[in-house]
């Protein structure tokens, strides 16, 4: 795919060059039927087979195709890459290898953010990293390791106990015994497992672009902000505009504007969310479950822009917090189950249809157990710790304390992550999807 | 290969990091960075490039 991407990026530059914008199109109609179709082979194959055999039962067997690790990802860098080109907002890169090397970096090839070319191309020539930088680099690697070893792992270890593991709800074979499963779960039970789910995602994909963005300062790499405290947002246009900020704005500049944006319309403003959407859930992953997903956040959005948006900002903040915060929620049920009668099961057992009690013995156990990892990760998707930081390092007393500190937090969590690590086996990678 | 795996944290991040800062120009650290990222990148199946190794050993010493 880079390589044909390379090849393509450069026939757009001699099309743009010698003035052939025809060149230039069959240059950019070329990358994306290798990269759209590269993307599709190895992710939707198997998807559309399974769809299709379902409505008419042919094929008789479904193609099982391994996906190649973080191919959304790539794909979507080498997309941009190459419509950047197009546009004429950077040059096509000359040499293969160094196009290889800013597409495959390990630090964000696999969960992200999604980096630009453009961001980075002259950074691929001049580099150097500071002794601060790396020092800075250093302290976020360690951060973001210390809340998916500590806490993400644990919020997972809890969703996968409340709520079955994401491969056990996943295997069809097994479906009458996960539903009987969920069946009788308490009420609560079903409460806390996907409040877990939720900080577990959140805490597992920021602290991968932690680690991402950690590692490329320590060489000069300046990633941009994946996350910005997205739980704190007051409406669903805000929450996305905090969550998954590489892949939101890759939606918002390639596909939202090219479609002609807001600037068409409400009935093609709506048909041009409805893509995007559409699109955002698919590319979470191949199942259905993603899909509405994504639709189901496109009628929350579409609402606010209607009329529910200038309400959400006249009311108090509590209550639009709290909105934005229930939609996730359930949001995060939706993301959960790729089996709709698993979904219904649990969302039905939120609000006591399975006919079970509210508590049990064994759920108050696990929720005593686990308060400590809850309210940790509750107060790690705020940003009270940072603001705290702030305060203490502009206080002339604090100051000397808290830097003093800050000397020691990184290879404290380094340590206690690889403790964490040593000592629990579960250490799952939520991304194999994606 | 995933970032919160011992191997990594331990094994290739700080032998990437040496590698990097042992380098002197600019071509040889992206030399370096493009290595490290086609060894991340088969994750736990490392092995697959030994294999290769071992075919392109095997084909070399072959009487043909």
């Amino acid at each position: 795919m880079a390589l044909a991407d390379w090849f393509f990026a450069r026939l757009i530059q001699k099309g743009r060059d010698d003035g052939k914008m025809s060149l230039s199109k069959v240059g950019l109609i070329g990358a994306l039927i290798v990269s759209l179709g590269l993307l599709g082979t190895f992710k939707y194959t198997g998807f559309l087979a399974e769809t299709f055999h379902q409505l008419t039962g042919f094929p008789s067997v479904i193609p099982q195709i391994a996906l190649p690790i973080g191919i959304s990802f790539y794909t979507f860098q080498l997309i941009s890459y190459v419509v950047d080109v197009y546009r004429g907002e950077v040059e096509a890169q000359k040499k293969f290898w160094l196009l290889l090397m800013y597409v495959s970096l390990f630090h964000q090839c696999i969960a992200g953010p999604i980096v630009r070319y453009q961001d980075v191309s002259r950074k691929i020539l001049c580099r150097k990293a500071s002794r601060e930088e790396i020092s800075r680099g250093i302290s976020r690697f360690c951060t973001g390791l210390a809340k998916k070893a500590l806490l993400a792992n644990s919020c997972g270890a809890l969703a996968d106990t409340l709520l079955l593991s994401d491969a056990v709800a996943s295997n069809a074979a097994s479906l009458s015994q996960n539903l009987a499963t969920l069946q009788a779960r308490p009420v609560l039970s079903l409460w806390l497992g996907v409040l877990a789910f939720m900080f577990q995602i959140y805490l597992d994909f920021s602290a991968y672009s932690d680690m991402a963005i950690g590692m490329g300062l320590m060489i000069g790499f300046h990633y941009k902000e994946n996350f910005n405290y997205p739980y704190l947002s007051r409406s669903v246009s805000e929450f996305w505009r905090r969550w998954h900020i590489s892949l939101g704005s890759f939606f918002r500049d390639y596909v939202y504007i090219p479609l002609g944006g807001n600037r068409r319309g409400l009935p093609r403003t709506i048909a041009n969310l409805f893509i995007v959407w559409f699109l955002t859930g698919l590319w979470h992953g191949a199942s259905w479950n993603f899909v509405l997903w994504g639709l189901y956040f496109f009628v929350f959005i579409a609402v606010e822009r209607l009329f529910l948006g200038k309400l959400l900002e006249r009311i108090p903040a509590v209550f639009s917090h709290l909105y934005l915060l229930i939609i996730v929620f359930f949001g995060w049920a939706i993301f959960r189950f790729r089996q709709p009668v698993l979904l219904n099961t649990v969302l039905g057992g939120m609000f006591g249809a399975n006919g079970n009690p509210l508590t049990s013995f064994e759920f108050n156990t696990i929720f005593l157990n686990h308060i400590f990892f809850l309210l940790a990760a509750a107060i790690a998707t705020t940003p009270l710790l940072k603001k705290l930081g702030e305060r203490c390092s502009n206080g002339l007393r604090t100051a000397y304390v808290y830097n003093t500190v800050q000397l020691f937090v990184p290879p404290l969590l380094l340590l206690l992550s690889t403790a964490a690590l040593v000592g629990n086996s579960y250490n799952p990678f939520l991304y194999f999807q994606f | 290969m995933v970032f919160s795996n011992l191997f990594f944290l331990f094994v290739f991040l700080p032998l990437n990091l040496l590698c990097y800062s042992l380098a002197k120009t600019i071509r040889t650290r992206n030399i370096i960075m493009l290595m490290f990222s086609l060894f991340f990148m088969p994750g736990e199946n490392q092995y697959m490039y030994f294999f290769w190794l071992e075919w392109r050993l095997q084909i070399g010493s072959s009487p043909v």
